[in-house]
C-alpha cells in the first residue's frame, strides 16, 4: 500500500469508522446534499436529478510532495 | 442569407440549418411522398379482395424529456446535453406519427404512434439550448461558447460529416470506360441525372449512348437496374409525333454532325417495339418493371408505368411535360457528346459536385426506415392474418403492430454510433460506412474542424487511382488548398474555406416568380403544352433541373439577372452558371437547391456582395487583388484569404512558408494541447488534454476569420523566447532544448483527465450495492477508501490499488475493483449516477499530471516540430547582454531545407511585441514588408535589425564568435507523449500458442525486433546478442530430441525414468534447446501427416 496516500492511514488502530459521519453526495442540478443507504435509489431528495458529485474531505489531502 | 460576418456559431449552423429543415419541412414533404401500405385482403368471400391503406399523415419530432419517476419528484423534466454526457446516455426526443387507416375509400380513422427516441441534433430547433443565452447554458453546465451541430449518442458526442456528392439536377456528360460493360451495344457515353427531390429522395438516371446512335436510359429500381430505350420514356412521357420528336431533338441542325441519322435510330427502336402511343408505351413499361416493383394485383400496368415514372424517373418534378424536355436535353446532350462537340465532365470537379448535408441524410435513413416499418407491418398482418383471423379492423391491433416494428429511435441511434448505413435501397449513396465521426475535443481547433471537414467518401480511399484527390482549380475558394491531411486520407478529406457556406435552408421563393423574372429579361418562354421548336442558336435556361425557356442573347441575359439577382428580386444564393465557350454543353443553368456551395465575392458594378457557386465561378472573371482587374473582370474577392480554411488563417505568416509546412501546422493545430473548453467538471469525455499556462500569442492573425471564431478565447501555446543556436549537441535532428527554469515556471504544463465509467448492472451473478456494514467499511478503510466503499476525491490512483468496494447481494460478499491504469494518477472528481432501472453507475474521473519530459513533443506554428531533449539548468544556458537566456533552444538546420520563413518573421513580430507589449498582426498576404516593419521597430529598440543579439556561453562565459538569432516564438505542445507510449519489459506475458511475448504496449507486450533489426545485428556479427533476441528473449524452450527417427513430438522424459526414450521408435532422446514455436510447427504439420526429423550432431 502506498504510504503516501493519506495520514489516515497511518492514524493508530484505535481509529474507528463508527466515528466517521455517513459520507454526502453533492446534486449536480440543485447542489443538496443527499446521503444514500445501500437500497436507496439514486434520486435527489430536493429535485429529483441523478447525477452526484462525491464530496471533497473538508480536511484536504495530504500528498507526498514529488 | 446571414448578411453579417461569420462568427463560429455559423461554422455549425450549416449543420444545423439542416437537421432543422429536414425535421420540420423534410417530414412534412416526407409524409405526402411516403406511399401508403396497401394490405390486400379477403373478407365474406362474396365481395372479394378488400384494400386496407396505412399511411403516415403527420410526424412531430418532439423535444427531449426525461421518462417521469416512479416514485420520488423530478423537478427538472426536460433532459439536457450535459446530463447525457455525464450519464452516457443518448439526447434523443420523441418521434410521433399520426397514422391514418382507410379500408375500401371508406371513411379515414387515425391514431398516434410513438415511433421512438430520435437522437437530436444539438442547438437545433428540437434541442431545449437552441434560444438560450450564454448565462442560461453555463448555468445547465455547458461550455460558454456552446456550439451545437452534433448529436449525443451513449454520452459521445458525434457528428455526420458532409459528404461530397454529385450536384443535384443538373446533367453530367461523362465518358467512362466501365459503361461498355453494362451491356451490348453499349458504349463509353452517358449522361448521368441526380434528381432530387422536395423530401430530398434521390434517385438517379443515366442516358446511355449505343453504338448504332440509340439511347437507353437506366434508373435504379429497389437496388437492380433497369434499362429501357429511351424513345419508350420519351413515349410515356408525352403523346408526340415522331416527326415532333424528331424536330424537337435536331433542332433544324442537318449541317456539320450526325444528329439527325442518330434520332432516326431512336424513334425506329419505338416502331420496332411496335410502341406509338403513349398508353401501349406506359404499359410497355409497366410490364418491365412489374415484377421488380410487385404493386398491388389491381393495378393496370399503364398505372404500373406511371408511378414508375413518377417516383423513380426524374424525381425533382412532378411534371411530365418539365421531364419530357430534360430528357430530351439530355440525349442532344449525349449526341453531342458522343459527336465529340462538347468535352467531357468529369465527376471530380467541384463545380460537378455538391454536399450531402447532415439533415438530409438523417431523413432519408428515417425515410426508409418508416417504408420499412410499413412493409414489415404489412407482413407481419399478413402472417396472422391464417392464425389469428383478419383483425385489421382492430384499431388497437394495428397501433400495436405499428408500435412493435417502429424502433426508428434505436436504428438511428446505431447509424450515429457506428456511422454504418444499413439501406434496402442504398439510398443512392456510394458508401455504406463511415458516415459519422467523434466530435473530439483534443483543443478548440481540433473541435471546429470537425464541422467543416469534407469527405469525399469512403469509397474512394481505395482507389488506386489519385485523380480524385488532386487539388483542382475549380475548388478556389470553397475547399482550403492547405488543410487537407498528408497520408491516407490525402485530397479526401478536405475543409472549407473560411467564407464558403453550403446552403442548408430553404430559399424561400417562387418558381414562377424567378421565371417571370427571366421572361421579363428577354428569356423565350418554353411553352406547357406545344411542341415549340428553338433552333440551335437558342440556348437552353434550366431552374433546377427543368427547362424554363431559351435565349439567344445569353450574354445580355446573364448580366442583366445578376442584376436581379443582387437587387434580390431573385434568391440572392441562387446559381446563375453561364456556360458560355464551346467545349461545354451551352445554356444557362440556374440553381436554388440545398448542399450547393456558396461563397461571397464582390460585384464590381455594383459594389454589392454576390454570392456564387461552383459552376458558377469557372464562367466569371474574378480578381484576385486588385491589380488583377482585367476588361473583362466582373467581381472580385473581398479578400484573397478567403481561400483558405480558418485553420490554414491561423498560420501566422503563412505566405513566406513553403507550402508543405502550412499543410502540416494544420495538421499539428489539431494535436496540440490548449484549451478545449471550460466546463471541465460536466464533461465526462474519454480523454481530456487541458494545458495549465496557455498563453494568448503575441503574434496571430486579426483578420476576420480567426477573430469571428474565437481562437483568442481557446489559447493553445505558450509564447516562449527562443533562440536559434546549436548548442550542447542536445538541439540535433529536431530536438529542442528547454530552460528548465522555464519548465519549472510552467512553460508546456499540462494535464490529462481520463474518464472511467463502471456500469454496475445487476447480472445473475451481480447485484451491487453500496457497502452498509460495519466490517464492511473497516475494509475499505483498510484498503484505504473511503467509508462508502469509493475513494477520496483528491486521493491518488496507483496501478492495481482498490478504487471501489460494493457489496455484491447474490453472493453477500464484497467485491474490490481496482485501478488499471499503469500511471499514476488522482481521482479529480467521481460521481455516482441513478439509472432508470435502479442500478447506478460510477464514474471516476482520473487527472494525470503532464509536465513536459525529455521525449514529449513540442512544435512552433509552422510545421516545426521537435522533440524535447534535455531541461537544461537556466545557469548553464547561453545569456545575452541584457542577461536574458532564452526559454527554448532549436537548432539553425530546421531551417535551410524546410524553409519557414515565416518562423523566423514570428520570431522578429514576436520580439517586437513582447518590447513594446502590442499583439502583432501576422495574417499572411498583407501588402508591406514584413522584415523591414519589424527590423525598423528592433533597430529603433536598440537590438539589431534582424534579431540576432551576441550571446554568451553560459558555460565558460565567453562572448560567442556568431550572433545568435533570438525572439519570441509560439510554442505548441503536442499531445503526443512519452508517458502514453514509452514501452519496455524484461519478461512477462507471453502467448499461449507460441510461447513468445505478446505484443501491445496495453497489455505489456514485447516490441517486435523485425527482419531489419536482425539483418543488422547479422551484419555487425553481433550473433549471440541475436541469440540472446529470438530465443532466449523470446520462446525459449527445453526439450527431447529423439536420436534415432529426429523427432521432437514423440520424445519425452517419463515420470520415475532417467532418460527420455522416443515414443515412436524406441530411441534414445538427447536434450535440446529450441524455440518453443518449433514444436508448434512441428505439431502442426504432424496434423497434416508430415513428419519434421532433425539431423543432430551431438
Amino acid at each position: 500500500m502506498d504510504e503516501s496516500l493519506l495520514s489516515r492511514q497511518n492514524e493508530p488502530s484505535s481509529y474507528t469508522v463508527m466515528n466517521v459521519k455517513p459520507v454526502s453526495y453533492i446534486c449536480g442540478w440543485c447542489g443538496k446534499e443527499n446521503e444514500f443507504k445501500s437500497k436507496d435509489e439514486l434520486r435527489c431528495i430536493g429535485c429529483g436529478y441523478r447525477i452526484f458529485y462525491k464530496k471533497r474531505l473538508a480536511e484536504g489531502m495530504q500528498y507526498e510532495a514529488r | 442569407m446571414r448578411k453579417h460576418g461569420r462568427s463560429a456559431q455559423d461554422i455549425t449552423q450549416t449543420h444545423i440549418d439542416s437537421f432543422d429543415y429536414a425535421m420540420t419541412e423534410g417530414l412534412l414533404h416526407l409524409c405526402e411522398r411516403l406511399l401508403p401500405c396497401e394490405i390486400e385482403f379477403p373478407e365474406n368471400s362474396d365481395v372479394g379482395m378488400r384494400v386496407c391503406k396505412i399511411w403516415f399523415e403527420n410526424l412531430h419530432l418532439g423535444r427531449p424529456y426525461k421518462a417521469p419517476p416512479t416514485e420520488g419528484i423530478q423537478k427538472e423534466p426536460r433532459l439536457f446535453p450535459t446530463e447525457c454526457r455525464l450519464s452516457d446516455s443518448s439526447y434523443a426526443a420523441p418521434l410521433v406519427a399520426q397514422v391514418a387507416w382507410q379500408i375500401d375509400n371508406l371513411s379515414i380513422d387515425r391514431f398516434k404512434v410513438n415511433l421512438g427516441n430520435v437522437p437530436v441534433m444539438v442547438k437545433s430547433e428540437f434541442c431545449h439550448l437552441s434560444k438560450m443565452n450564454q448565462e442560461e447554458l453555463i448555468k445547465l453546465g455547458e461550455d460558454i461558447q456552446e456550439l451545437g451541430g452534433y448529436f449525443i449518442v451513449n454520452g459521445v458526442e458525434k457528428i455526420i460529416r458532409l459528404l461530397i456528392i454529385q450536384k443535384q439536377n443538373y446533367p453530367l456528360a461523362i465518358v467512362r470506360g466501365a459503361f461498355t460493360n453494362r451491356g451490348k451495344m453499349y458504349t463509353q457515353f452517358a449522361v448521368v441525372i441526380r434528381c432530387v427531390r422536395d423530401d430530398l429522395f434521390t434517385q438517379s438516371v443515366t442516358v446511355h449512348y449505343l453504338t448504332d446512335g440509340d439511347c437507353n436510359v437506366r434508373f435504379i429500381l429497389r437496388r437492380g437496374e433497369v434499362f429501357i430505350p429511351a424513345i419508350i420514356i420519351l413515349k410515356c412521357l408525352k403523346d408526340i409525333t415522331d416527326l415532333d420528336l424528331y424536330n424537337r431533338l435536331v433542332r433544324g441542325s442537318y449541317s456539320s454532325n450526325q444528329t439527325y441519322s442518330r434520332v432516326e435510330v431512336l424513334i425506329r427502336t419505338a416502331a420496332k417495339l411496335a410502341i406509338f402511343t403513349r398508353e401501349s408505351a406506359l404499359k410497355y413499361l409497366g410490364s418491365r418493371v412489374r415484377k421488380i416493383m410487385n404493386p398491388p394485383s389491381y393495378m393496370a400496368d399503364e398505372q404500373v408505368g406511371e408511378l414508375v415514372l413518377r417516383e423513380h424517373v426524374f424525381v425533382h418534378t412532378d411534371n411530365d411535360n418539365d421531364k419530357f424536355n430534360l430528357l430530351v436535353l439530355m440525349i442532344e446532350k449525349l449526341y453531342a457528346l458522343a459527336e465529340n462537340e462538347i468535352s467531357p465532365e468529369s465527376a471530380d470537379v467541384l463545380s460537378s459536385q455538391e454536399f450531402l448535408l447532415p439533415g438530409h441524410l438523417y431523413l432519408n435513413i428515417m425515410k426508409e426506415n418508416l417504408e420499412n416499418t410499413l412493409e414489415s407491418v404489412k407482413v407481419r398482418i399478413l402472417k396472422e392474418a391464417p392464425k389469428q383471423g383478419i383483425k385489421i379492423r382492430d384499431k388497437t391491433y394495428i397501433q400495436k403492430i405499428l408500435e412493435q416494428h417502429a424502433n426508428i429511435g434505436k436504428k438511428l441511434e446505431y447509424f450515429l454510433a457506428t456511422g454504418n448505413l444499413i439501406s434496402r435501397t442504398g439510398l443512392d449513396l456510394m458508401q455504406a460506412a463511415g458516415f459519422t465521426i467523434i466530435a473530439e475535443k483534443i483543443n478548440y481547433a481540433r473541435y471546429l474542424s470537425h464541422f467543416q471537414s469534407v469527405h469525399r467518401g469512403s469509397y474512394f480511399i481505395e482507389m488506386k487511382i489519385s485523380s480524385v484527390r488532386k487539388l483542382l482549380p475549380e475548388s478556389w475558394g470553397f475547399l482550403c488548398p492547405v488543410h487537407t491531411p498528408d497520408g491516407a486520407p490525402c485530397g479526401l478529406l478536405n475543409h472549407l474555406s473560411s467564407t464558403c457556406v453550403p446552403v442548408s435552408k430553404n430559399l424561400e421563393f417562387n418558381k414562377k416568380e424567378v421565371i417571370d423574372v427571366c421572361h421579363s429579361l428577354g428569356m423565350r418562354l418554353m411553352s406547357r403544352e406545344e411542341i415549340t421548336i428553338f433552333p440551335v442558336e437558342y440556348i437552353p435556361v434550366m431552374l433546377d433541373g427543368c427547362i424554363i425557356g431559351y435565349t439567344n442573347e445569353p450574354e445580355e441575359f446573364e448580366k442583366k439577372l445578376r442584376l436581379e439577382k443582387i437587387r434580390e428580386t431573385i434568391p440572392r444564393t441562387m446559381e446563375i452558371a453561364y456556360l458560355s465557350r464551346k467545349p461545354l454543353f451551352l445554356g444557362i443553368f440556374l440553381a436554388t437547391t440545398q448542399g450547393r456551395l456558396v461563397r461571397p465575392v464582390r460585384h464590381i458594378e455594383t459594389g454589392e456582395k454576390d454570392w456564387i457557386g461552383p459552376l458558377e465561378q469557372l464562367n466569371l472573371s474574378i480578381a484576385c487583388l486588385p491589380k488583377d482587374r482585367k476588361p473583362e473582370t466582373s467581381h472580385e474577392e473581398f479578400s484573397p484569404l478567403n481561400m483558405l480554411s480558418i485553420l490554414a488563417c491561423t498560420t501566422p505568416f503563412s505566405d513566406h512558408n513553403q507550402s508543405p509546412r502550412n499543410m502540416y501546422q494544420c495538421q499539428m493545430a489539431k494535436q496540440t494541447m490548449g484549451t478545449p473548453l471550460y466546463n471541465y467538471q460536466f464533461r465526462n469525455d474519454n480523454k481530456l488534454y487541458r494545458l495549465t499556462m496557455p498563453q494568448k500569442p503575441l503574434v496571430s492573425s486579426k483578420c476576420r476569420q480567426v477573430r469571428r471564431n474565437g481562437f483568442e478565447k481557446y489559447p493553445s501555446g505558450t509564447n516562449a523566447v527562443v533562440a536559434v543556436i546549436s548548442y550542447t549537441g542536445y538541439d540535433m535532428e529536431d530536438a529542442m532544448i528547454v530552460n528548465k527554469s522555464a519548465y519549472e515556471r510552467g512553460f508546456g504544463h499540462g494535464i490529462v483527465y481520463k474518464a472511467n465509467i463502471r456500469d454496475l448492472n445487476t447480472t445473475k451473478k451481480e447485484n451491487f450495492s453500496w457497502i452498509q456494514s460495519e466490517a464492511a467499511k473497516k475494509e475499505a478503510t483498510e484498503k484505504g477508501l473511503d467509508t462508502d466503499g469509493l475513494p477520496f476525491v483528491g486521493q491518488n490512483g496507483i496501478s492495481q490499488q482498490p478504487e471501489l468496494l460494493l457489496f455484491n447481494g447474490v453472493t453477500s460478499s464484497n467485491k474490490t475493483f481496482s485501478y488499471k491504469d499503469m500511471e499514476k494518477s488522482t481521482y479529480d472528481d467521481i460521481k455516482i449516477i441513478g439509472t432508470d432501472t435502479r442500478e447506478f453507475k460510477v464514474n471516476f474521473k482520473y487527472r494525470f499530471q503532464r509536465n513536459p519530459i525529455i521525449g514529449d513533443k513540442f512544435s512552433s506554428r509552422h510545421g516545426q516540430k521537435g522533440v524535447l531533449s534535455v531541461l537544461w539548468p537556466q545557469e548553464d544556458m547561453p545569456f545575452t547582454e541584457e542577461g536574458l537566456t532564452p526559454d527554448v533552444i532549436i537548432n539553425p538546420h530546421a531551417f535551410p531545407s524546410r524553409m519557414t520563413i515565416g518562423m523566423l518573421i514570428e520570431s522578429m513580430a514576436g520580439k517586437v511585441g513582447a518590447i513594446k507589449g502590442e499583439f502583432q498582426e501576422a495574417a499572411p498576404f498583407q501588402e508591406k514588408d514584413k522584415v523591414d516593419y519589424f527590423g525598423k521597430q528592433l533597430l529603433e529598440a536598440g537590438y539589431s535589425y534582424y534579431g540576432s543579439e551576441t550571446m554568451y556561453s553560459g558555460i565558460f562565459g565567453t562572448e560567442m564568435k556568431a550572433e545568435i538569432f533570438l525572439g519570441v516564438v509560439y510554442y505548441q505542445r503536442l499531445r503526443h507523449m512519452v508517458a502514453d507510449k514509452y514501452q519496455a519489459r524484461s519478461t512477462g506475458p507471453v502467448d499461449i500458442l507460441t510461447h513468445q511475448p505478446v505484443k501491445g504496449r496495453k497489455r505489456h507486450g514485447g516490441i517486435r525486433l523485425g527482419e531489419m533489426e536482425r539483418d543488422s545485428l547479422l551484419g555487425h556479427g553481433a550473433s549471440f546478442l541475436l541469440y540472446d533476441r529470438l530465443m532466449k528473449c523470446s520462446d525459449y524452450s527445453e526439450g527431447y530430441l529423439c536420436k534415432k527417427c529426429g523427432s521432437i513430438l514423440g520424445c519425452y522424459l517419463v515420470k520415475g525414468k532417467e532418460k527420455a526414450v522416443c515414443h515412436a521408435c524406441q530411441g534414445e532422446g538427447v536434450k535440446v534447446a529450441l524455440p518453443y514455436v518449433l514444436r508448434y510447427l512441428s505439431n502442426e504439420l504432424a496434423a497434416m501427416n508430415i513428419k519434421l526429423g532433425f539431423k543432430h550432431t551431438l
